[in-house]
């Protein structure tokens, strides 16, 4: 809404500038890929190394700016 | 849509490209991600047997649909080799994200079907290992390097910094090496090397060979003078800036190819987080979720994680435990 007397915009700009957070991932030589947070008690040692590595994986797609009514 | 549909789809793309058709999506599903891998190497075999024993296509051409963000870097030149014992021209159909190990595994093919959406990515892998430093935010994990970050930092310090001396020389890379442990550094070196042998490798299995220098330009650009990791590269940029051997498909062929994928993101449920915690009615429930997928007309695999989620009372009440119990593929039908 515009003022009248000062004629200055008083309308709220929302700027979204959330970022895709890293998360941790469970590395080993399988195709699984799994959240690092979850336990891995059915992991067997012929999994090779298992490693934690920060992920952060950008999205192309799918990311929709919330709406504010 | 189920497998049916698919099958309709998978089909009709089979007919349009006179090829038989091989599915592969590794999951990008938030939580529960796939990549490639050594282990679905016998998931190819398998199909392309399959495929052997009842398709006569592939003595034309096999195709192999491709999503993906990426994954260790030998196993493209494994699945390469292999694809190549059944077919005399091979191409990969990319709908979408076809990063890294994805795009490397592009390099073996004669031909690079992109739709509008299609994405490769640059092959500048990021390596870890043991000795890779701790990440300051979580002491439990190692911080990957990426190969052309260290070679970028080894250039800048030559050419920009304006060191010239082999003292100094020596002193940048003393600098590096306090930081990164030196059996890390190594493993970086090894990649560097490996992924250019790699691609111009996999470059030099086309059925019509490339002319000279042309193999040079493609990897070169794939490698350091993108300058971003995660730069997607579309259709066009992969055609005529990296010149790679890309084609087109027409409107018909494009909309089969984008709802194909579209039909594997929704039954994977690539868009939304996993969270097992949403299943929990009681204090505990199994759960199998599938991230990953290889699919032809005459079978289909998934990678299935399976587990146990429970609701804890002790240390911390209402905590919620995810053990995943199982991980592999599993031939489905």
């Amino acid at each position: 809404m515009k003022g009248k007397l000062t004629g200055r915009t008083e309308e709220r700009i929302t700027f979204n500038y959330k970022t895709n957070e890293t998360k941790y991932y469970l590395l080993t030589e399988g195709s699984g890929y799994p959240l690092a947070e979850f336990a891995f008690s059915g992991l067997t040692k012929c999994e090779g190394t298992k490693l934690v590595v920060p992920e952060h994986m950008p999205k192309t797609a799918d990311v929709v700016p919330p709406f504010e009514e | 849509m189920g497998r049916q549909q698919r099958i309709d789809m998978i089909r009709q793309i089979a007919e349009l490209r006179n090829s038989a058709v091989l599915c592969y999506i590794t999951g990008d599903r938030e939580n529960v991600n796939t990549r490639i891998a050594p282990d679905v190497t016998q998931v190819f075999y398998r199909h392309l047997e399959m495929i052997r024993e009842h398709d006569q296509r592939q003595r034309n051409q096999i195709d192999l649909f491709l999503y993906t963000r990426g994954g260790d870097v030998l196993t493209p030149w494994r699945l390469v080799h292999l694809i190549r014992e059944y077919t005399p021209r091979f191409g990969v159909i990319v709908p979408f994200r076809c990063y890294s190990a994805g795009t490397l595994l592009c390099l073996g093919a004669d031909e690079i079907v992109m739709g509008k959406m299609g994405e490769l990515g640059p092959i500048d892998p990021s390596v870890v290992n043991a000795f890779n430093p701790q990440d300051p935010n979580n002491p439990a994990a190692r911080i990957p390097v990426n190969i052309e970050d260290v070679y970028s930092y080894l250039a800048l310090a030559g050419e920009k910094a304006g060191i010239w001396g082999n003292d100094q020389q020596v002193k940048a890379f003393t600098l590096l090496v306090e930081r990164i442990h030196p059996l890390a550094l190594g493993n970086v070196h090894r990649n560097y090397l490996l992924i250019r042998s790699l691609a111009k490798k996999l470059l030099a299995m086309h059925q019509q060979p490339l002319r000279e220098g042309r193999s040079e330009h493609i990897v070169d650009n794939l490698t350091e003078k993108l300058y971003a990791h995660n730069h997607m590269i579309s259709r066009r940029e992969a055609a005529e800036e990296i010149t790679l051997n890309v084609l087109m498909p027409d409107n018909k062929l494009e909309q089969l190819i984008w709802v194909l994928y579209q039909d594997y993101a929704e039954e994977m449920a690539l868009s939304e987080p996993f969270n097992p915690a949403e299943k929990l009615l009681g204090s505990r429930a199994d759960f199998e979720v599938t991230s990953g997928i290889v699919e032809s007309l005459y079978g289909l695999d998934a990678f299935i994680f399976s587990g146990v989620v429970e609701r804890l009372d002790f240390p911390e009440a209402g905590k919620v435990n995810v053990n995943i119990l199982k991980q592999g593929w599993r031939s489905i039908i």
